[in-house]
């Protein structure tokens, strides 16, 4: 019981300060897409170090609440990327602007691709619908 | 000592809540302050978790029901800027 105690308290504290870089990231990086990486990176990182600290320490003593916390986990490592990515999304769509010393721009190209078929379908779908 | 670093988390976790408070109020466009909210949310479901385990709490629901909110409203927010598909 110590010792998941004292393994539980280390993945805590190891989370936080993970999730405190991150953060710091979110303050000091140039950009918005490079403050994405950080913080979408390094704070997801960083609440599943700490979920996982939950895990542990909770694991030998009430077992439901080990198990609340591993749903969790599961559950933040697989929505808050998605998250993310719509936000890139997003930011990219509305022009958000560029940091001066970015190199190459691999999003632009797939979305000059995609909203040329895109518009071409719809050009091909309301062509007879949209006369007014 | 398991309460010392727990003390120790909680700091940092309220550092790093106070430079994403910072970071919202700073950003330039509208995608930084809605990065800066997920981030808080972040934070807090991480305040939640250790002050569960400091405290012999166990409201572990309220953790996952505020990740599936943060989730659902930042997709939400997503696309009603892009206005369409979010992806």
């Amino acid at each position: 019981m110590e010792l998941t105690e004292k393994i539980g308290s280390f993945l805590i504290l190891a989370g936080a300060a993970w999730m405190f870089l991150g953060t710091l990231g979110l303050l000091r990086f140039p950009d918005v897409y490079t403050r994405l990486h950080a913080t979408g990176l390094a704070s997801t990182g960083g609440v599943a170090l700490i979920l996982s600290g939950v895990v542990v320490h909770f694991a030998p003593r009430t077992v439901s609440v080990s198990l609340l916390a591993g749903l969790t986990l599961v559950f933040v490592l697989l929505s808050y990327p998605l998250a993310t990515t719509a936000m890139i999304w997003a930011a990219h769509r509305t022009g958000v602007a560029k940091f001066r010393g970015t190199l190459v721009d691999e999003m632009e190209l797939y979305d000059h691709q995609e909203m040329g078929e895109g518009a071409e379908a719809e050009e091909a779908e309301g062509s007879g619908t949209s006369t007014v | 000592m398991v309460d010392v670093a727990l003390d120790v988390a909680l700091g940092l976790l309220t550092a790093s809540l106070a430079v994403a408070f910072l970071r919202f109020l700073k950003g330039p466009s509208l995608v930084d302050r809605l990065l800066a909210v997920e981030t808080t949310t972040l934070i807090i479901l991480g305040v939640i978790a250790v002050v569960s385990v400091k405290y012999s709490f166990e409201f572990f629901v309220a953790v996952l029901i505020i990740a599936i909110l943060s989730v659902i409203s930042s997709v939400a927010v997503a696309k009603y800027l892009v206005g369409g598909r979010p992806f």
